[in-house]
This record gives structure tokens, sequence and C-alpha cells, in this order.
């Protein structure tokens, strides 16, 4: 409630209002053990289309309480002094393989989970802590349909990362009319089994009911008791293929379906996914995939599916860079256009390494400089990415009542140059440059 | 060989429905080939003398409709003014092509054009059926291209740039669609690869034995087929054995395949042509740099070659006897009656245009073989028409008839001058390449003007000169 009001008052009501609810929270904070943290920077970007300058941050009880300017600060909160400095929330990677042990699975394996190429000594947590990033999402290597994507926090302390286990599912490869033709036959088969089975249950139930009433005709009331024991059975479903049951879902319309994410290379490849999906009579008729990966951005011909790609409102994540269309040196910036016809952009790092991920909210500038509002560039690698990965009510923006998680720059984010000082996971500073 | 028959008769039924103005059925074309069966099949496609009919000196129009009743939901394309190069049949000189749902509906001078048309004005340019590239890589794909192409890839526009409006691409025939993925397919063609040469003596032997073994087997079936007439229990032969080779061996005896041979020299070309002959196969001789050498034995197996003006091979002096490669090739080719079809030395498509040597230059290539005394016909012949008949997709593309899918290409000049670009090219009726809209060429005589002045500070500029 507070966050709403915050947008429609200007900064002189703010500080009656504060006083006003800041009181409630000393109150909090003195019931609760932990102390009220406090974060003061310069410059508070929201995310929900302000900017407080200066601006503080109140963390009560794990979850932002509290977004302000000038507010009174109770004398036993714990104040995180971040003056000269540009909070907004915490980065999210919605694609990295950065750090995971290479294994690379072909085929249809919905069931696997990059957390088993996960080793937790060895992940270069401060890499990400580094580039500002809060949640990544750990990305299944290999083609078809190589996994389930899990989103993990960065915090390096916390053994329980898991922020959500299966985002998306995604698929990539070259022979993409056999991969889903292939894999949702298979899902066909497994529901089939399952329907068979119940069929076959369903008989021999009313088989034995008939068997019973037949017996109960002839010996009535001997057996009588004994028979209204025996406890009703329950309908044992065959157990389904694992690697199968996120596409099994997918064809059963199910609510927890996890939703597919296809990586284009080329523009083309956007026709033949159409194409492809079509082939698959139970999805032929539904809408149209809306989550895309294009590792191929710098190719130009791109231009070519933006209005495709603007109609369905699709989601396309990709690294912000520039390309040139094609045989001309006429600059082209892919996400911008995109952006332009309707598309939701989600920034991601060129490579999955801890250069390429520092360079990310330069290359997010990169946008701005092509037409992307600010607020969009910044929303591409944090609420965007966060609906994407269906964590929007946890993270994305500094709103009351999601998770403190924030990211501290030295200027502008979106200024060249723009360095990340502290990086925070639940109110904790997890990453500070000063102590570097 | 029944496919021989049919594309020869086909091809003098074509010659015959322009000047009797019959409209083309392919119900026609089938009765035909029916009738044909039955017949010997004979080993020549062309006989002595009997080529194409030149065009009528004065161009009747095409189509005279009383009535043209043009359907509301048809999609019309219409090209207004041009020079139409029908290849099948005459020249029209300020003729108008209309295009009715992806088929040309009417040729001709007098054509009444519908208001919803999409229109050309192409008074100046030249029209000419979309080129047939005989063997190509990255134009549409690989394998399938209605899975592979992606339609929206540079080497496509490239191809479309050079005039390639189908291709085959070692699998399939198809089309250089754009943006879409729609009736891109024409046809699914393989032919069996035939290496059949004195360096590989075992392999020879091995291909005639699999050969003569498959040739007796077909005759025992032949013979079962005579028995089982008068005893119904008579035993069929045993077919078993009938894979792999023996298998190939029995796709191109029955004449379901055709070979495709890579040969250059004259030995081997000589043995393959023998080899053709005696097994009775159809046979297309890809290379062919040494066939002039003996054009009459090629015209008398009856085989297609698909050659490459510009290829090159160094005659050898210390035989006596005729070798190496002739600028003469196509000509003398084709005036054995030798079904001729063009390709450039690399079936791939660059940027940089591989020095001329690519898919990009196609038309050039077949001005080589012009340069060599070839018409200017049949070199346009050989890399539309012919082709499009070798990979058996002629009923459709390869030439401007009423009927065939609207796939053609609107040049600015004469096809084999080196100063022409495509203006427009046209595939299934729909505008799939314009010049001035690509980054590509719009830059080069964008006005048609052949040689545009240098600028004020052209070379030679020395230092010091006052910009």
């Amino acid at each position: 409630m507070n966050s709403i009001c915050l947008k429609v008052l200007p900064a002189t009501v703010w500080i009656l209002l504060a006083s006003l609810v800041a009181a409630p929270a000393v109150c909090q904070a003195q019931r609760s053990s932990e102390p009220v943290i406090v974060i003061r920077a310069s410059r508070v970007i929201t995310g929900t289309g302000e900017t407080l300058a200066p601006g503080e941050v109140v963390i009560d009880d794990g979850k932002i309480s509290l977004v302000g300017n000038q507010l009174e600060v109770p004398e036993n909160a714990q104040v995180i002094d971040a003056r000269g400095q540009t909070l907004m929330a915490g980065m999210i990677l919605a694609s990295t393989k950065h750090g995971l042990q290479r294994l690379s699975r072909n085929g249809t394996n919905c069931d696997f989970t990059p957390m088993s190429q996960l080793i937790d000594e060895e992940m270069p947590w401060q890499d990400f802590l580094e580039a500002g990033f809060v949640a990544v999402a750990l990305v299944p290597s290999g083609s078809g349909f190589p996994g389930r994507t899990v989103v993990v926090s960065t915090d390096p302390d916390n053994s329980d990362r898991i922020l959500k286990d299966g985002a998306y599912l995604p698929v990539n490869g070259g022979s993409l009319y056999s991969t889903f033709s292939r894999s949702f036959d298979a899902a066909r088969g497994e529901i089939e089994k399952v329907k068979k089975a119940r069929e076959k249950w369903d008989k021999e139930q009313e088989e034995a009911k008939k068997k019973a009433e037949e017996e109960a005709k002839k010996d009535d009331g001997e057996k009588k008791d004994d028979e209204k024991k025996e406890p009703p059975k329950e309908f044992k479903p065959p157990a389904m293929n694992p690697s199968l049951v996120p596409l099994v879902k997918i064809l059963e319309e199910k609510e927890d379906a996890l939703p597919i994410m296809y990586s284009a290379r080329t523009p083309g490849l956007v026709l033949h996914l159409d194409e492809a999906i079509s082939q698959v009579k139970e999805l032929k008729d539904r809408d149209p995939i809306t989550l895309f990966q294009l590792p191929g951005a710098s190719n130009g011909a791109f231009h070519e599916v933006v209005d495709l790609l603007g109609e369905r409102e699709a989601t396309v994540v990709m690294p912000p860079r520039l390309s040139a269309l094609p045989d001309t040196y006429v600059r082209f910036s892919l996400p911008a256009a995109l952006s332009r016809a309707g598309c939701k952009l989600v920034s991601i790092p060129i490579n999955d390494d801890a250069a390429s991920m520092r360079a990310l909210p330069r290359m997010v500038a990169e946008l701005v400089r092509f037409g992307v509002s600010e607020e969009d560039a910044i929303a591409s690698v944090t609420l965007q990415a966060a609906k994407l990965l269906g964590i929007e009510d946890r993270m994305g923006t500094v709103e009351a009542g999601k998770e403190p998680h924030f990211v501290l720059f030295d200027s502008d984010p979106l200024v060249p140059g723009a360095r990340v000082m502290k990086t925070i996971i639940g109110g904790k500073v997890v990453w500070d440059r000063e102590d570097r | 060989m029944i496919q021989i028959t049919k594309r020869s008769l086909a091809m003098a039924l074509m010659v015959t429905i322009f000047v009797t103005d019959i409209p083309f059925s392919s119900g026609l074309s089938i009765q035909i080939a029916g009738v044909s069966e039955a017949q010997d099949p004979p080993r020549r496609r062309r006989r002595g003398g009997r080529r194409p009919a030149p065009p009528p000196a004065t161009p009747e129009p095409e189509k005279k409709e009383a009535e043209p009743a043009h359907a509301e939901d048809a999609e019309y394309l219409a090209i207004v003014g041009a020079t139409i190069h029908t290849v099948t049949g005459p020249v029209i000189r300020d003729g108008t092509i209309l295009c009715k749902d992806g088929k040309i509906s009417s040729i001709g001078a007098d054509i009444s054009v519908p208001a919803s048309a999409e229109k050309i004005e192409a008074s100046g340019f030249h029209v000419y059926p979309g080129l047939v590239a005989f063997r190509s890589a990255g134009l549409i794909g690989s394998g399938d291209p209605q899975k592979t192409q992606d339609p929206f890839s540079l080497g496509t526009v490239m191809g479309l740039a050079a005039g390639i409006t189908s291709t085959w691409n070692g699998s399939t025939v198809g089309k250089l669609v754009r943006g879409s993925l729609e009736d891109l397919t024409l046809r699914k063609a393989s032919f069996v690869n035939l290496t059949y040469t004195s360096r590989n003596p075992g392999g020879k032997r091995e291909l005639r034995q699999a050969l003569e073994k498959v040739q007796e087997h077909l005759r025992a079936l032949e013979r079962h087929a005579e028995e089982k007439k008068e005893n119904p229990d008579a035993k069929a032969p045993d077919d078993k054995w009938i894979r792999g080779a023996f298998s190939t061996a029995k796709l191109l005896l029955t004449g379901e395949r055709v070979a495709l041979s890579r040969v250059s020299t004259i030995t081997d070309l000589k043995q393959v042509c023998e080899l053709a002959r005696r097994f009775g196969f159809d046979l297309v001789i890809e290379g062919g740099e040494e066939a002039w050498i003996d054009p009459g034995l090629v015209a008398r197996t009856g085989a297609s070659v698909v050659l490459t003006p510009r290829a090159r091979r160094n005659a050898v002096e210390d035989r006596n006897m005729k070798s190496g490669s002739s600028i003469e090739n196509a000509k003398i080719l084709h005036e054995h009656g030798i079904p001729l079809a063009i390709r450039p030395s690399a079936s791939g498509i660059a940027l940089w245009g591989l020095a001329g040597r690519d898919l990009g230059h196609l038309p050039m290539e077949a001005a080589f073989a012009v340069r060599g005394g070839l018409s200017e016909k049949a070199a346009i012949e050989a890399i539309t028409i012919e082709p499009a008949r070798i990979l058996g997709v002629a009923d459709r593309v390869g030439s401007i008839e009423v009927g065939k899918d609207a796939d053609f290409i609107i040049t600015d000049g004469d096809l084999l001058s080196y100063l022409t670009h495509v203006r427009w090219a046209v595939i299934n009726g729909k505008i799939q390449y314009d010049k001035m809209k690509e980054g590509l060429l719009d830059h080069i005589r964008p006005d048609g003007v052949e040689k545009p002045e240098p600028p004020d500070d052209h070379w030679p500029r020395r230092l010091g000169d006052p910009l």
C-alpha cells in the first residue's frame, strides 16, 4: 500500500507521511529480534516508474517494508550508508551456464536439472555478485529438450538456494521437426498408457463388483461383514517416464506446465518452429510459443521477423548487441526494434563469463541509445527477467512486500563506466567493492 | 525410358500448343505418355534434325479472351509492357504476363488486367523464366527445404539477385521462396551417383556384374509373368538378394532413377556411355569437358550433359588423340542434339562472388558458351528449361507458359550481358526480390545508366591538389 501512495505524493508530503508510517515500523522492529535495516542511497530506482533522490529503503522481517525518501530512522536500526550511490533492484540473469560442470545431453531429458552440474563450493558466485546478479537461471546444455531451467540465489552463504525449480523448458538444436514430433509422440504414448491402465482397472472393478454381487446373492448374510471391511481400492496409475512428464503436462494443459523457450539461431527457424509445433495435433490450435532466446542476435537478418515476434508479444532473451542489416553497414539494434514492435526484452550477457556479465549494464545502456526507454532497459535485467522466470512476486522491483535484493552502482547504472559497489541479498551485503 | 518419351513428346506437344492455341492440360500429356509406354522406348531424346521449332517471325498474341472473367478473391500480378522471352515459345514484345494465384494465367499483347492486380510497369525490361540452377549449396537449405530452408538467409537473396528461382540441393528441387515456407518444394529428385572409371577397375567390374545380375533377374521376372498366364502356381524368382548395390542397379534398370556420372575425360566418358547403352539406363553426365571429342557417342546414348563452359582441362600432348577442354564444347554438343544444362564451377554462392564462378554468375557462365559458338537461345535454354527437364520439374518451371508456375525474373537488359541485373524476381506470383529494396545491388546503376560519370575529384589526384 505504502509504495503505491509513494508514487503519487510529492516529496514534501513524504516527510509527513514517512513520520506517520515510520512509527509502526519502529514498533515492529522492537517486536522482532532482528533490527530494522535501512539503506540510504543518493538515488533509488524503484523499477515501478519512479526514481527517488535521495532515497531510503527500509527492510523489516526479511521484506522491504518501506521505500521513500528522508524517512525517520529508529535509533537501533542498522543503517547501510550508500550515499553517493544508486540503488536498484538486484539484477536477474535469465539464462546462464557460467560455472556449471560441463555435461550435455541430447534428446528428451525434461526431468534433468542443471543442479547436478553444480558444485556449490566451485561455483563462481563472486562473478555473479560482482556483476550485480542476485538470482540466476541455470540452463541445462544439450540439444533437443535438455532439461528444465532452475533459478537459484547467488548468495554464497545460503545453502538453500533454489528459488524456483523449473522456470522454463529450453529447446535447441537443428532437427526441430523430429525433436517436436518425437518428444510429443512419446509424451502422448505415456498418456495413452495411463488411459489404458485406467480402462483396464475400471473393467476389473466392474467385474469384481459383479462377482461380489453374485456371491452375495449366493450366500448372503454370512460374509457381509467381511466385505464391508475391505477398503475400496484406489486406482494407481502406472509410473510415467519422468523425462516426459513436463511434456505430458503441456499436452494436458496443466496449470503447472512449464513454458517452452526456443533458441532460434537464425530468423527462419522462427517460422520452422511454428510449422514444427503445428505438427503436434494437440498444440496446433494453441497460442504460439512466445519465449525466444536469440543467440545469433548479431545476425541482421533477424529484422525480418521483428513484426512476427512483436505481434505475438514475445518475450525475447538476447544479448543487447548491435548488428548490421544484411550486406550493409547500416547499424541496427535488434532488441530496440523488438521492443518497439511490442516484445518484452530480457537482456543477457554476450558470453557466459565474468567480464561479459560485468559489461551487461553498459550494453543495456546501448539499448537506451537506440530508443528503448530507460525504464524498459533496466526492466530487461530486473522485472522482465523476474516475470519470465515466474519470480516477479518476490523480486524484480524495489517495492514494499518484495524481498530485499539490491544492487548499488557508483553512478546511474546506465552511464558507461558505472560500477557495481555493493550487492545486497536478503538485506545483507554479500559483495562490497570496498572489501576487495 | 518412359520419362524420356514423355519429355520429348511433351516438348513436341508444347510447340504444337503454341501454334494451335489448345489449352495445355496435364491430363493430355499423361494420356500420350500412356500411349507411348507400349512403344519401344527410343534411345535418343532428340532425333537428328528435330530441334525446337524456331519462334514465328511475327509474334502472335497468345490469348484473346472475349470475356475476361476475373475472380474477385484471386491474387493477381501483372507484368506490363516487357519483352517476354518465353523460352519454349516466341519472344513477345511489349507483352503482358498475368499471374493468378501463383500460376501464369495468360501471356500476350492484349490482355485485360483486373483492377485488383498488383502491377509492375516493365517497359524496357525483359522477362525470362526463373533460372534453374542444376546443383546448389546454401540456397534452399539441405535435404528437405521444407524443414531446413532459412527463408531469410542472405544466400537466398543472392540467389534471387542472380536470377535463380529453383534449384536442386542434392536431394530436393525447391524454390528460393523468401519470408515464408509455403510452396517451396517442387520435387524430391535423387540420381544414382555412378562412378565408372578406369582408375578403379575393381569397382567397375563389380558395378558391371551387379547390373548383369539384376538384368538377368528382370528377364526372369518377365519370363515368370508370361509363365503365370498359363500356370498360376509358377514360382517367382528369388529377389531377397536384391539389396545394397543390387537394389540401386535395379532402380537404374527399371528406369526409376537416372544415373548421374561426374565424368571429364573422353576415356571415362566413352566407358560410361557404353555401359549406359549396353544396359539401357538413363544417364546424365556432369562435367564432360572432353565430350566435344565424341559428341556422337553421347547423342547415341541419349545422355544429357551438365557442363561448365569455363571449366578447363589441359590437353595431353604425348597422346596421339584429341584431348583437353574446348571453348566450343557446348556448341558441338548442342549441334548433336544433346540436351544441355549449364552450371558454374562452384555450386555455392558468396557475397564476394568467388571470382565470378559461383551461382551468382550463372548467366555469365551461359554467356561463355555463347562465346564458344552456342546460340543465345540454346544458352538460355541451358539455364532454364533444360535443367528443369533433367531434374523432372519442367511441368512447373523453366519456361513462361500458361499454366506453369509464375516463376520468372525481370531484368534490365539481355540476360546474357554482363551489364544486366535482375530488377525483380517473382516466385509463385509474388515478388520475392526487388533490386531497389535490397541493400545488395541497389547502388549499382540504379537508373539503368550504363556508365556513370566519375566524380569531379576522381583519380588522378595528387597531394596538395585542391579538393
